[in-house]
Formats: C-alpha cells, structure tokens, sequence
C-alpha cells in the first residue's frame, strides 16, 4: 500500500469515528428530546386538565349556591355547564393518561358529589343548610382535593422521569467523550508510525546524501519496506552510480 | 524493543474483541434493539479501528524475540481491560469509571467479581459481552492472536512462554504449535458440551452459554442475582461441578485422557492429588456443616458444600450458599482451597496444586536431607526429575503470591475496610477467585467497597493472571532496552 493510501485510510477511520460518535451521539439526544417533549406534553397536559375541572367544579358550586340557598332556579343552566365542562376534561384525561389508576381517586369523588347534589335537588327547600355544611362541603372538597392530587400525581412522576433522562443525557454525551478518547490514541499512533515509516526514513536518506555530498562517504542508507521511501532510496541509489559510471 | 510490531500484535488481539462486541450487538439487536445495542455497536466499531489502525502500517510476518512477547501478552491483556471498558461506561447505569474498569478487568482476567447489584437489570447484549470477557480471558488473549495469525513461526512459543505458568509448559509435550491447537480443542469442546447439557438441564439457550463461558474459563459472572442458587437444581449444580473440576485441570491431561494416552487424569501425580484433595475437603466441610445442623441432613449439607469447595478452587466463583454464614471450619478450609486452587496448564488461577504438592516435597526432602546430611536428594513431579531452578521459581512464585496477597490486604484495611473483608478480597482477586468472605461473600458483590480498594483489586486480579513475573517486568525500564 502506498503512502498515500495509508495517510488517507488514516484520516478516513479519524473521520468515520467521529462522524459515527457524532451519530449515536445525534440518535441518542434526539431520543432526550423527544423524551424531554414527551414528558413537558403529559405535564403541561395534565395541568392544564386539573385546571379546566377545578374550574368546572368551580361553576358548578357557585351555581348550586345560587339554586340550594337563594332558590333562584335560572342557575341551572350554568350548573349544567360546569357539569359538562368536568365531564369533557375528564374524558380528556382517561384517554391522555398513561395508568388509569390515578384518575380512579377523580372518578369516585365525582360521582359521590353527584349523588350528593342529585339527591339534594329532588328535595330542595328542606334543611339546605344542614346539607351544604354537612354533606356538601365534603363531597365538594373531597372532589377539588382527587382533582388536586391527580395534577400533583402527574408531578410526582417526574422524579422517575429525570433519572430516566439523566440516564439519556449521560448516553449522549459519553460517546464523544470516549470516541475523543479514541480519537487521540489513534492519533498519538498514527504520528509514532508515520514518524517511524516516512519522517526517520526521509531524514535518513537526507543524511546519507548529505554525508556522501560533503565527504564522499557512500550511500548506504538501511531500510525496510517497499513503498514510495524504499523507491526513491533506489533511485537516489541508481543516480549515484550513474554519476560514478560518467565520471569513470 | 520493536513497539510497532508490538502495536500490531495488539491490534489483532482488539480486532477478535470488536468482534465479540459486535455478536453482543446482534443480540441485542435480536432482542428488539435494547438499551445495549448503541453501546456495543459503538464500541466495536472504536475497537476495530484502534485495532485495525497499526495493521496499515505494520506489515506482518516479522519474527519477535522473547521480550516482545512479554509485552505483546501483557499489553494486550491491559488495553483488552481498557478497551472492554467501553460497554459499560456507554450504557451507564451502575457503571461509572471505576466500576467500568473493575467489571471489565474481572472479566478478562477470569476473576468473576462483580461491582453489580443487580445483574439482571442489563441488557442481553450487555449480559452476553460480560460473558465473553471470559471466553477471551479464560484461553488467553494472545492464544486467539495466534490462531488467526497464519505463519507465525517461532513467535507461537514466544508468546506462550508468558501464557501458561512454567510448570504447564513443563507437562506439555508436545510442539508449541500442537500445545495452541490442544488448548482450543479442549477449550471448545468442553463449552460446547456443558452449553448442550445444562440446555437439557432446564437453561435456556441463553443462560447456558452464558454459563458454559464463565465455567470453562473459571470465571463466575452469571447472568442471575442469585448465581446457581436461582435455578436450584440438582443436575444442574451436578453438570457445573464436573465442568469446574475439568476447566481446574491441565488442559493437555484432558486432552491425553480423551485419546487413550498414558499421561491421562487419573495417573497424573498433581491430577491425582488434586482430586484426592478436592474430595477430601468436600467431606470435611459437609461434616463440619451437618454437625452444626446447618442443613437438615449430611447429603444436603455435601451438595452444598461441594459446590462452593468446587466453585472456589478451580477459581469460578458461582455460588448455591452463602458461605459466609457456615462455621469457621469450614471458611479455614475454604481459605486455603482459594489459595491453592487449580492446576498449571487450566483456566485456573492461585498457587496452583502442582507447586503445593512440590512445595510439600521440597519440605518432605528437607527434613530427610536433615537426617542423611550426605545423601543426595532428587524431586520428582510426575515421575519426571525437577531442576532446581524450577523448583526455586516456584518457591519463590509462593512467596511473593503471599506478599502480594498480605500487602493488598494491608492497602485495603488502610482504607477503612475490615480485616476479613480486605483479606478476602486481596486473596480473591489474586487467585482470580471472585468472591470471598465478609462483605464479599459468594452471595454479596463488590459495590460496596471504596473506589480506591477496587482499583487495588484490578491491580492485583492483573498480577494473579500473568503469574505476577510477566506483569512486573513490563514496568521495569531497564527491561525496555
């Protein structure tokens, strides 16, 4: 093989490997990314859920006071909006969410609150306040804390969640490192062989020359090899005894 | 010194270990592209590179001398350790750099310990490369060189001259070229068949070759929490024992033994003694066992107790017990089996049964030379007189095996380790062993230690695997010249 193919295959594998750990390197923070996108879609999803129920519950409870104590009926339609509004986010997340059980807490509190109000509107007029401190409040509250525990629930995940990106992150960067690694070996390699196979044989060549030029000493440069050093050693070899044979 | 012959020879001990790496890769390919395959399929391609880089350059066929022999085979083994890093420190996990350096020096140097709490937690690609630094360890780094290397001449006995301790070489006799060709016939056969019979046992294909690769090169990692414990079966226990005690054997007595030849197992000296003792100290310690109602009956109490004598000597490092919690006894008698171990010419490390059998006939003489001042003695190993010389190195191997064992000891208890535990771990690592007692019980693994104690284990489980001469004079400089 020839100088210039050996110096070029050199270059090439420098080339391919850092290319190649630029790959894996690409692939694995492509892979955090999306993980990352993932993880910042669920969170903001859920958050943003949790809030349109509180705020669903929210309706409902003003409109239920408006009916229960006040008696002013017309409510009724807001009552139902705040309803439907809790419903539709809470299908919402039974379809986003990624372990049904932690929307269970949400499910059994809303339908106790149901209960609770179906129950008190059927006989409406009688001990309301009674109801409202006694039974409301807690259905009220133990809905508004499922709600809350399930958008904290959603949080309470991302401890998992950072280790397993950490993990990720770790993935994409240790391969530039250790290629880097690599890299300089086969670099401190590659000046040690293309000092010992070209740089020393030049320089030795250079000498003898020089020597046989100043004083006369004969060309008698050792060396192994049959590449383009060895040949031009030859022809250096093959000029001299030219010379010597004119001169003759 | 020719370094670029050397870098050559390296080279090519780092293309087999690409290719390992690469299998690892398609298993873990097979096994829907696990967290393992990015890993294993970067750090074949690095290896292959690093070493493919000098073959461009070097050019083949050049005879070595003795010293760049010594260097190749240690070199070798030391950047197969570095470059056998890369698995683990690219899927991270419980491998940060040390635990990468430990596990991976365990590997290659057969020793079997491991920095791993839970070993099942990795990937199949991981499990099966951790497996394979035994199967390269186990028959030696250069001796694969040498089987892919065509026309090498003279350079065969060089490089094995540093591969098999003296005494090996001593009981092959046979061509350096034959003693490379009985080796990797022994070698694979015996993974072959303990893979096909631990699969009838009730492995999966998996775990058997898994298996089969840590018990030929006696070296111990398994891809179970609980080693052999967790398949708790009889044959399987059965199948293990046989094949430890074969992979603890010199590799040219099961060869001769398999073709009819007189030098076979059961008439070998050091083959004998070695059973003989093996056998003797399986009965004492089930006796010791069964005497202190550790196990309700002697039967059980042999089954484990041969397992655990059996897994230490010939220096595998399974586990069916937790042999920590047995009686004094029977850890003294434990102790001094891992110190011995298996035979020269195994994948064994330690002693070495043969210089213990020379050792108590060099004292035997003694005392005779004592009473007959005149007379002139003679040693005899195997029916075959031993030099003098042979017989001082051997001395001398004991002595420093036990400096080196009692200096890592006291560098390990410096660092805050307990006295049982610093020498277990520096006995364990010196006889390539694996675990010991303490807090490195057969049942415990090695996380917990200090950094720095871990480093100082590699060191020694290096010294233990070149027979301590081979790696010492790589740092001498004057060695160099």
């Amino acid at each position: 093989m020839g100088i210039r193919k050996k110096i070029m295959i050199g270059f090439l594998s420098l080339a391919a490997l850092l290319f190649f750990a630029g790959m894996v390197s690409l692939v694995e923070l492509l892979r955090l990314s999306k993980t990352t996108q993932v993880l910042l879609d669920s969170s903001t999803r859920n958050i943003e859920l949790s809030r349109q129920m509180l705020d669903a519950v929210q309706k409902q409870n003003t409109a239920l006071m408006q009916m229960v104590v006040a008696g002013r009926m017309e409510y009724d339609s807001l009552f139902l909006a705040g309803k439907r509004k809790f419903d539709r986010a809470l299908a919402q997340a039974t379809v986003t969410v990624r372990d049904l059980s932690e929307l269970d807490s949400v499910y059994n509190a809303r339908s106790h609150y149901n209960d609770v109000i179906a129950d008190q509107l059927k006989v409406s007029g009688k001990n309301n306040t009674e109801w409202l401190v006694g039974v409301y409040n807690k259905a009220y509250y133990d809905l508004t804390s499922a709600v809350k525990n399930y958008m904290v629930s959603s949080q309470g995940s991302l401890g998992t969640r950072a280790t397993q990106l950490e993990g990720n992150a770790y993935r994409a960067i240790s391969p530039s490192i250790i290629t880097l690694g690599v890299v300089i070996l086969i670099v401190l390699m590659f000046f040690f062989l293309i000092d010992l196979y070209y740089i020393r044989p030049v320089l030795k060549i250079t000498k003898g020359l020089d020597d046989y030029l100043s004083q006369k000493i004969p060309f008698n440069v050792k060396m192994e090899g049959k590449d383009e050093v060895f040949k031009l050693k030859e022809q250096i070899e093959s000029l001299i005894l030219i010379i010597k044979n004119k001169k003759a | 010194m020719r370094f670029n012959v050397i870098l050559r020879y390296i080279g090519l001990v780092l293309l087999l270990d690409a290719v390992f790496m690469l299998i690892s890769a398609v298993i873990s390919l097979l096994n829907h592209i696990d967290t393992g395959f990015y890993p294993l399929l970067l750090s074949s391609i690095l290896t292959a590179v690093l070493g493919a880089f000098p073959l461009i350059f070097v050019e083949g066929g050049q005879q070595i001398n003795n010293k760049e022999g010594y260097a190749i085979v240690v070199g070798a083994w030391i950047v197969s350790c570095m470059v056998g890093t890369f698995p683990y420190l690219l899927w991270g996990g419980e491998f940060d750099f040390v635990n990468s350096w430990f596990e991976s020096v365990s590997g290659y140097t057969t020793t079997g310990s491991t920095i791993l709490n839970d070993v099942e937690a990795l990937p199949r690609g991981m499990l099966f490369w951790r497996s394979s630094t035994h199967l390269l360890g186990g028959v030696g780094v250069v001796m694969f060189a040498l089987v892919v290397l065509p026309a090498l001449g003279r350079t065969k006995m060089t490089l094995s001259s540093v591969e098999l301790s003296p005494l090996a070489k001593d009981n092959y006799r046979y061509r350096s070229q034959k003693v490379v060709q009985i080796l990797l016939t022994v070698y694979v056969g015996l993974v072959v068949a303990e893979t096909l019979l631990l699969k009838l046992a009730g492995m999966t294909w998996f775990d058997a070759v898994n298996h089969a690769f840590a018990t030929i090169a006696t070296g111990g990692f398994s891809t179970r929490n609980l080693s052999i414990a967790y398949y708790d079966s009889y044959w399987i226990e059965i199948i293990i024992i046989v094949f430890m005690l074969l992979s603890s054997i010199h590799f040219g007595v099961i060869f001769a033994t398999l073709t009819g030849k007189a030098n076979n197992l059961f008439r070998t000296e050091v083959s004998r003694f070695y059973i003989v003792s093996l056998v003797i100290g399986a009965l004492v310690i089930a006796a010791s066992l069964w005497a202190a109602d550790m196990y309700p009956s002697f039967l059980s109490a042999l089954r484990y107790s041969a397992f655990q004598l059996m897994s230490v000597t010939s220096t595998t490092g399974f586990a069916t017990a937790d042999s920590t919690l047995w009686t004094p006894f029977a850890i003294t008698i434990l102790i001094f089996f891992s110190l011995q171990c298996g035979c020269a010419g195994s994948t064994a490390g330690g002693i070495k049964a043969d210089r213990v059998l020379l050792a108590g006939k060099v004292m035997k003489s003694r005392i005779r030379q004592q009473q007959h001042p005149n007379a002139i003695l003679r040693i005899k190993l195997n029916n075959v007189l031993q030099d003098n010389e042979l017989i001082q190195s051997s001395m001398i191997f004991i002595v420093a095996y036990m400096m080196i064992v009692m200096i890592g000891t006291v560098v390990n208890t410096f660092f805050g380790v307990d006295l049982m535990t610093s020498f277990s771990v520096a006995f364990a690592s010196m006889g390539n062993i694996g675990p010991g007692f303490g807090e490195v019980g057969s049942m415990n693994t090695y996380s917990a230690l200090p950094d720095v104690v871990k480093l100082n284990s590699t060191l020694i489980m290096l010294l233990g695997r070149l027979e301590i001469f081979g790696f010492i004079q790589l740092f001498l400089i004057k060695w160099w010249k």
